[in-house]
């Protein structure tokens, strides 16, 4: 059965990224890959491929929807789910990121001790999907 | 996979000694940025830069503790990106009250150097609600007409059941899952007494956290006792009231993810309330701290808190005045005051008392004491509270109190220039249902209803009885359009539940009218157009949602 490994994680902030690991690697168990831009993780995600892929709302140049929009136009990374992590959380605008094909949006600040849990039952239910 | 809580608390602590390392340079090239923009040329780029950099302090702020830099962050965010939208250069007041949000920015500093010494991030302590809707009650029960009818009901209401009627199965079930509660019958086949030996080897199994719910058919005090003493958390008398079975278990499974108690301290010492609050804190609670009285009353209502401790001597305005202050305003009328004082004369105690303060702790105090005294008085008040602001066949707010929760939203979203939707909802041709079915039938209705609203809107959002068959809902941050789209998803949902009563089977639907701030400029006049749109959504027929149409939003 397949279950949850590879995490591609998305965020411009040196400090968000290290909690991000930290959580992500040792109270989760999964393995990650950081990538600094919208750029990098594109360039990056063809030959990690990743089960799943978190990115930041806003970043510089190509922020997170711009982001997802050029994921969504690939084949190798179509298919995988993303989610949307982002300080700013209101009822619509979830709604909004969900139009455009996100998995889930996760609230920031995030719990470094229950984000490996919400991830992974974020995966589940994308792949239940 | 085996988690090092330790090891994992060490390196976060590492990575927020880090942050805080790097916050003064950040609030350097922050400031600096904005001097340059507001000296030199008007630049767009500029401007993003600098909303970006406010905005990753906003989210990385609480995430390493320091909640309050995250929080004031936001609000200069908010500023900027309202700059964003126009070309234009801000006027000379925005542009001051920036310059001045950002040096405010700074203060918050002050806090992150007390974290690092004393905070631990929010931690394991921090529940999430997790999947306790997933996991079953077990109930043991040898009678097995008993068994099937309780799960039946107990069904109806949201909960799996798995019934038991021998000890070895029962532990093993627990042993492979933990149910989210135990009810057990102390007499059985085996014995008067085998359901409390039960309850005993199931907490010995490691599910010590479970709360057990004892049946029984005597009412006695002995009875009672003894499911006490085997660490029972209810007990129900035989043959079960489902209602207040429901009730029971509804409070016992909530219990496991028990909010933070929100505590206010109000002491013009600034650094004695920080580390009053430093130390409620790493106790898990939610602590927000008031140095000048006048500010107290915003910020109950900011923080909404629970309790608050407050010194006695403040300048201007001792203790004993404030709780008049407090206690002038209706929606603070209940809430405990603890007094902070060096005060040990029995007559100023009693005088503080008199005023509605509620007790008293003596100065100095140390730690544990400080802890306990706090945490106990929070949740005495807070059991009490909910005993006075619920109404006891929903779990909702009671009338009044979802009123207040409207002003009080209402309030809070004219000072943050945000949305807040209120929904007036009626169940339809209930009457009939009460005249057909009967009042139990009509009980579980209403029932249905409150859990349906309870499970699908978000936790910030109040949902109150409003008598009868009718309800209200007040969504925060929720324009109207998004509010009817939620509702109206509800109202599918109710649409299709089916009751049922013997042979019969049948669904229920509802109305409801919803108006909003800022459509509406105040509680009273969003509560009035509510109601009329209400009735507007019987009048066109029910079973459908009617927004205030008289207003744009």
């Amino acid at each position: 059965m397949a279950e949850l490994r590879r995490i591609l994680y998305v965020e411009d902030e040196p400090d968000i990224q290290a909690v991000a690991r930290l959580s992500l690697e040792m109270v989760g168990g999964f393995e990650v890959r950081i990538c600094s831009s919208g750029h990098e993780a594109l360039s990056a995600v063809g030959e990690y491929l990743p089960d799943i892929i978190l990115l930041d709302v806003m970043m510089p140049e190509l922020d997170g929807p711009a982001t997802l929009a050029e994921l969504k136009k690939r084949p190798d990374a179509a298919a995988i789910p993303v989610v949307f992590m982002t300080a700013k959380v209101q009822p619509h605008e979830i709604a909004g990121y969900k139009a455009l094909g996100v998995a889930a949006v996760i609230p920031k600040p995030f719990d470094p001790m229950t984000l490996p849990q919400q991830i992974q039952s974020i995966w589940q239910s994308a792949r239940a999907d | 996979m085996q988690i090092d809580a330790a090891k994992i608390e060490t390196q976060l602590r590492e990575l927020q000694r880090n942050y805080i390392a790097g916050l003064p340079g950040r609030l350097d090239e922050i400031e600096s940025q904005w001097r340059l923009l507001n000296a030199g040329k008007w630049d767009s780029d500029l401007l993003s830069e600098l909303h970006r950099r406010v905005h990753s302090l906003t989210g990385s702020g609480k995430t390493f503790g320091l909640g309050r830099l995250s929080d004031n962050a936001r609000v200069i965010e908010h500023e900027i990106q309202r700059l964003m939208q126009g070309a234009a250069r801000p006027d000379k007041g925005l542009a001051e009250r920036l310059s001045r949000l950002l040096a405010g920015l700074r203060e918050t500093l002050g806090e992150a150097e007390t974290v690092q010494e004393l905070m631990p991030l929010a931690m394991p302590s921090s529940h999430k609600k997790d999947t306790n809707d997933n996991n079953p009650v077990y109930v043991f029960e040898d009678d097995g007409v008993l068994a099937s009818e309780l799960s039946v009901h107990l069904h109806h209401f949201g909960y799996r059941t798995q019934t038991f009627d021998r000890l070895e199965d029962i532990e093993r079930a627990v042993a492979c899952k933990t149910p989210v509660v135990v009810i057990v019958d102390i007499m059985t086949d085996e014995g008067p007494q085998h359901g409390i030996q039960v309850a005993s080897r199931i907490k010995s199994l490691g599910a010590g956290n479970v709360p057990v719910v004892f049946m029984s058919a005597r009412d006695d005090f002995e009875a009672r006792l003894g499911a006490v003493r085997a660490g029972g958390d209810a007990y129900i008398v035989k043959p079960a009231d489902i209602p207040s079975l429901v009730d029971r278990l509804d409070g016992l499974t909530r219990r496991g993810d028990d909010a933070p108690y929100r505590i206010l301290i109000a002491d013009d010492d600034e650094a004695l309330a920080g580390h009053y609050a430093l130390v409620l804190k790493r106790a898990g609670m939610d602590v927000t701290t008031v140095a000048r009285p006048e500010d107290v009353v915003n910020e109950l209502v900011e923080s909404s808190a629970e309790l608050i401790v407050m010194d006695l001597y403040m300048p201007r305005c001792s203790g004993y005045d404030l709780a008049k202050v407090i206690r002038q305003q209706e929606a603070f009328v209940g809430i405990p005051i603890i007094f902070l004082s060096t005060e040990t004369d029995a007559d100023s105690q009693l005088l503080a008392m008199r005023m509605g303060g509620d007790d008293f702790l003596t100065k100095p105090i140390g730690e544990k004491e400080l802890i306990a005294g706090i945490s106990v008085r929070a949740r005495r008040a807070r059991v009490l509270g909910e005993l006075m602001m619920y109404d006891s066949l929903t779990g909702l707010l009671k009338h009044a109190r979802i009123r207040e929760a409207l002003d009080i939203e209402v309030t809070r979203a004219r000072r943050r220039d945000a949305f807040v939707t209120y929904a007036m909802i009626d169940i339809d041709n209930f009457k009939n249902i009460n005249d057909t079915y009967g009042h139990m039938m009509g009980d579980s209705v209403i029932k249905s209803l409150a859990r349906l609203l309870k499970k699908r809107l978000r936790q910030g959002d109040s949902i109150g009885r409003y008598g009868g068959e009718e309800f209200a809902v007040v969504m925060t941050d929720c324009n109207q359009s998004t509010a009817l789209q939620i509702l109206d998803a509800i109202r599918e949902s109710f649409s299709r539940i089916s009751f049922v009563q013997g042979e019969n089977k049948f669904s229920v639907t509802f109305s409801a009218g919803i108006a909003g701030f800022p459509g509406r400029n105040d509680a009273n006049a969003v509560c009035y157009a509510a109601d009329r749109a209400l009735y507007r959504a019987k009048e066109q027929g029910r079973n459908r949602l009617v927004p205030d149409d008289d207003t744009a939003a």
